[in-house]
């Protein structure tokens, strides 16, 4: 799954371990996410959009999708 | 990698901890059972006594990888099953070298092997949670 998550971050000046803080989750977590070498669970994804003030779909892409 | 190891430290100090009282339980039992004259009860007692020990090391272990997030959960899963698989085809590798004959294995070469393996398969588990 594709995701923009290393953008939306730094477009808020936020560091790996600001964004782990605020999902309750390890830096090594959001860097997986990040470098797309591990796809969150759904509540995580939740999450993530949450903080983002987004929705998932606006966040995370599925790889066959153009 | 500093980080991850002071909080696996953290989750599983309490399974450390009674892990050892276990591993001492086992020595002082093996002593009395070799040093004193035990009556059959007590004996019965003090062979059973190091599962409570090692039920509370199990409980506070799986406690520990609740406290984990979901990747870290993820990755220490993959890292038991695999340690579950080899630990098996090990012992029946020395069970099969042993009765074809080639080599009768001591519980010493058993246990230093296994550690290394575990050693090995942790070591991997850090890298993989990196």
């Amino acid at each position: 799954m594709k995701n923009n998550l290393r953008d939306l971050r730094a477009e808020r000046g936020w560091s790996q371990a600001d964004l782990a803080e605020k999902l309750d989750v390890s830096r090594q977590t959001v860097n997986a996410i990040e470098t797309e070498k591990y796809d969150p669970s759904l509540p995580l994804a939740f999450k993530i959009a949450d903080v983002f003030n987004m929705k998932i779909e606006d966040i995370f892409t599925p790889n066959h999708s153009k | 990698m500093k980080q991850t190891m002071k909080r696996n430290i953290i989750n599983f100090r309490p399974a450390f901890v009674w892990g050892l009282v276990g591993l001492a339980v086992v020595f002082v039992s093996s002593w009395l059972f070799q040093s004193v004259a035990l009556s059959p009860t007590l004996r019965i007692l003090l062979a059973l006594l190091p599962l409570i020990p090692g039920g509370l090391f199990l409980f506070y272990l799986v406690k520990g990888l609740r406290g984990f997030d979901e990747l870290q959960q993820r990755i220490y899963t993959e890292t038991a099953t695999l340690t579950f698989i080899v630990t098996i085809l090990l012992t029946f590798l020395f069970g099969s070298l042993q009765r074809a004959g080639l080599y009768a294995a001591k519980w010493d070469d058993i246990g230093n092997t296994m550690m290394f393996v575990w050693i090995c398969i942790y070591l991997l588990n850090e890298w993989r949670y990196r």
